[in-house]
Parts: structure tokens; sequence; C-alpha cells
């Protein structure tokens, strides 16, 4: 049996993660639970960088999961299962700014020039190592203050280790497109680290 | 000539940010990058960032991810699956049904044909057909025995 690829020949589901995938249609939320552990990181952490928000990017992230559970049986395995996710958990929050405009609920906007409360973030870490990690993170968050909308999504995928097929198919954009916008946004991001 | 070695070192920098955030160069193109100062800046500068680029998924703290991944799953153990508001009653109610059509369900025995209406007084009288009690299950041939004065 052939597996899926993508257009570019990408193989786009790697057999364990179809065996997974292939339970989970089924019902088995065990094995549904299995691709949340090896993806809700990823997925939470692109959210938090777009979104700049981290109950937002919880909580689309948790929705995105449940979509993805309830609407399995309409994954063709054509893209990878994370990049499907990354497809409906970015819906799930361009969805929630567009609620939030609509609401007039923040006063300063949509949210989506939000900060990260890194208060918030500093009081869940628990030691001095995971600290250091927040407060580099912090830095880097900085430093992308800068960035438009479309290099903020490019720039979060690959910080979290999606290849450029990947982003390509989650964004719908080229590749050509992803090297260009990933040439500029870094470049703007060493200005402002210097 | 010149000009030829600018397009390869543009075209050798453009490689070089499609990797970011990674900091493994493939070693052709690491070893390119060393033979143009230029271009050893810009490796200098791409491992510089590599080295300050870490993710959410790493930078979040454990115990705030572990949460979130959780919460996920207890949301979906009491989201995604049908109400039990819902399914639990209709179970319940089904399974009563059933129970009541099962108790009084009819017997599935073969009706006698005299059942219903007694049987006429003037042939209960008489001692030798009552002697042929399985007779009355027809009365026609009774009536004819009735008739035969047996």
């Amino acid at each position: 049996m052939t597996q899926p690829s993508d257009a570019a020949g990408h193989p786009s589901v790697e057999p364990e993660e179809r065996g997974l995938v292939d339970r989970a249609r089924a019902g088995d939320r065990e094995a549904f639970g299995a691709l949340v552990d090896r993806h809700h990181g990823a997925v939470l952490g692109f959210l938090m960088t777009v979104a700049r928000d981290a109950d937002l990017a919880e909580e689309c992230a948790q929705e995105a999961f449940l979509k993805a559970f309830r609407s399995l049986a309409s994954f063709e395995g054509r893209s990878s299962f994370r990049t499907w996710v990354s497809r409906i958990a970015l819906n799930e929050v361009r969805g929630q700014w567009r609620w939030r405009k609509v609401r007039g609920l923040l006063s300063l906007g949509s949210g989506e020039d939000a900060e990260v409360d890194s208060d918030a973030l500093r009081s869940d870490a628990g030691t001095a190592d995971e600290l250091s990690a927040l407060e580099r993170r912090l830095e880097l968050e900085r430093a992308m203050a800068g960035l438009g909308r479309r290099e903020r999504e490019i720039v979060a995928l690959r910080l979290e280790g999606y290849a450029l097929h990947e982003i390509a198919e989650t964004l719908g954009v080229t590749e050509g497109t992803i090297k260009s916008t990933l040439f500029d946004a870094t470049r703007k991001m060493r200005e402002k680290l210097q | 000539m010149k000009h030829s070695s600018e397009r390869r070192c543009a075209k050798n920098v453009e490689a070089l940010w499609a990797l970011w955030p990674r900091a493994e160069l493939p070693a052709a193109l690491a070893a390119e990058l060393d033979g143009c100062p230029a271009c050893r800046e810009e490796k200098a500068a791409f491992a510089e960032l590599c080295a300050r680029s870490i993710p959410w998924s790493a930078a979040l703290p454990p115990a705030r991810r572990a949460r979130a991944a959780r919460s996920v799953k207890s949301a979906l153990a009491a989201r995604a699956a049908p109400r039990p508001a819902v399914w639990v009653p209709s179970l319940v109610f089904a399974a009563a049904l059933l129970l009541v059509l099962w108790t009084y369900r009819v017997p599935d025995v073969e009706v006698a044909p005299w059942r219903g209406a007694p049987p006429p007084r003037e042939l209960l009288e008489r001692q030798d057909l009552l002697e042929h009690m399985d007779l009355l299950q027809n009365w026609d041939e009774a009536k004819s025995l009735a008739g035969e004065g047996r």
C-alpha cells in the first residue's frame, strides 16, 4: 500500500501516526490522547506566538483538538495531522479575533496587537532553569514586536520546528514566499536584538 | 566574475536563513559561506539568532504546558461524547419498555377451538362424552357423536 503524500511528494503521515489516526477515527480516545500528547505542545506554542495571549492560545488549541476529533472522518491524510490541526487552530484564533472585534470586548482592539502576560507565565515557572528559558523566550518575543501578521505566523510555525512544506500547507502559501518572508523577518528580529 | 560570485553569495545567504532556527548547516553550505568574509558574518549572525530562538513549546513552564494538555483531554472526554443527559435516560426507557413487553407478551401457544365460549350444557351432561374429552376439541365431531346417541 502506498503512503499518501502531498503534491511535492513529501510523506504526509508517518505509519505510526496513521495507525493512531485510524484508531482515533474509530472512536478510540486513547489513540487520540496520544496524538494530543505528540502535537499539543507545538500547536500551543505556535498559537502563543501568533496570539500573544496564553489564555487565548490554550482555549484555541483545545477547541482545535476537539474539532479535529469530531472531524477526523474528513481527514484524508494528504497533509500531516499536525499541519491539519494547526490549520484548524489558526482559523480558531482568527475567528476569536473577529468575534472580539464584533463584540467590541477589547477597548484596545481585537487582541491581534496584544502582549504576552509575562507575569502570569513567570508565576508558573517552578525552577530557575524554567524561569531562565521563559525570559529568553520573552526577549525573543520583544524582538518580534515589529513583525506583520503573516511574518509572525511563518516565524511561529518555524520556531516550533515545522518544515517549510508543512508551513506552506498550513498557511496556503508557496515555499518561496516562506523563504523570502523568513529572510525579512529574521533581519527585523536581528536588528531589534542588537 | 564578481557578479556571479555575488549571485552565489546571495543564494547561499538565502539558503542559510531558510534553515533558521536550525543551527546545524549542511557541510557544503557551511564551507561555501566560510569562503567569503561577508558570508562568514552572515553565518555568525545566523548562529547567534538560532541560539536565542527558543520555541514556546520549550519555554512555557512545564506545569502550565501539562495543565493545558490535561484540559484538552478532559474536555475531549466531556464534550466530544454524546451528551449523557440525552442517551442515558433513552437507554433506560428502552430497557424498561422491552422488559414490560416481554413480561406481558402474548403466549405463543395454540388456542383450543372451544376457548372463549362455554360448551353446550347437554354435552357436559353426557357422561359418555366426558370420557372422550379429547373429542371436545372438535365441535362438529362432538355434535355428530351426540346426534348418534353414543
